[in-house]
């Protein structure tokens, strides 16, 4: 699943460890999520949707 | 915009992670040799030949290039600003230093009898009741904690965990009734539970390694 986390990640200058600390997740998890090798739970998807104040559509693309 | 250096590369993590334990294991081989060598010298008195104080030279040499690696690369071990991951990873730790303590405790009460703390390794070679109670305590200890830290994984660690689970329990049906097929055919003496134990282990953390590194 294609996904948009590192370009929102880095408009606000955070790092995968910052993120990762706003998630309450792990820095790999994050590194896993952004690169596509780990498709996140929807109360994942949920918790990164508010953090970003988008819909989970706007971040997450499962067309490709 | 986040420069790239700010995202390390988890697999130069897990490669550093790995340099750790290798050197952690290396730095105790070289202060075995050491305090053995210190120990024998003590008892015999007198003189020792070249051999002897450049093998001591070498294990201390061993022994300060380990603890040179490790002190190196400590920043792969720092805990993880989150308060789930770091509660998770002090949990992991704890783990590590119970297992050490028990060890040790076990080398001090001498319960591997003439094979040493290598009796840990060994299926068959007998203990101690004092060091079987350390060895139990320790195992329940370890269990309880590594339970909690469980239960504190994320959803990627906890993937990765059962990645390694599922592949560990696919080497455990193959290898068990393969090689006890094998010992009724006449092919293969009779299986090493033991030897299975720790292929299954080890199977195990090479799959998390690899899926949580990747």
């Amino acid at each position: 699943m294609n996904n948009r986390l590192k370009v929102l990640r880095a408009e606000r200058d955070w790092s995968q460890a910052e993120l990762a600390v706003r998630l309450d997740v792990s820095r790999q998890a994050v590194n896993a999520i952004e690169t596509g090798k780990h498709d996140p739970s929807l109360p994942l998807a949920f918790r990164i949707a508010r953090l970003f104040g988008m819909p989970i559509e706007e971040i997450f693309d499962d067309q490709s | 915009m986040t420069s790239p250096e700010r995202d390390e590369r988890p697999m130069s993590r897990a490669v550093r992670l790995l340099v750790i334990v290798a050197a952690a294991f290396v730095a105790i081989f070289a202060t075995g040799v050491i305090a053995g060598m210190i120990g024998a010298a003590m008892n015999d008195g007198g003189a020792h030949s070249a051999i002897f104080y450049l093998i001591l030279l070498a294990a201390v040499a061993l022994a300060a290039g380990a603890i040179w690696l490790i002190v190196r690369n400590r920043a792969v071990m720092d805990l993880p600003a989150s308060p789930r991951m770091r509660k998770s990873r002090m949990l992991l730790y704890s783990c590590g230093v119970i297992g050490i303590a028990g060890g040790m405790a076990f080398a001090l009460v001498g319960g591997g009898g003439e094979m040493g703390v290598w009796a840990l390794f060994s299926a068959n070679e007998p203990i101690s009741p004092t060091a079987t109670l350390i060895l139990l305590s320790v195992l329940i200890l370890a269990t309880a904690l590594s339970i909690r830290w469980h239960m504190l994984l994320d959803e990627h660690e906890r993937a990765a965990y059962d990645f390694g689970a599922v592949v560990s329990i696919y080497i455990y049906f193959v290898l068990s009734i393969g090689w006890w097929l094998l010992a009724r055919g006449g092919f293969a003496p009779a299986p090493d539970g033991h030897l299975i134990f720790w292929v299954v282990m080890i199977t195990w953390l090479i799959g998390w390694l690899i899926r949580r590194y990747r």
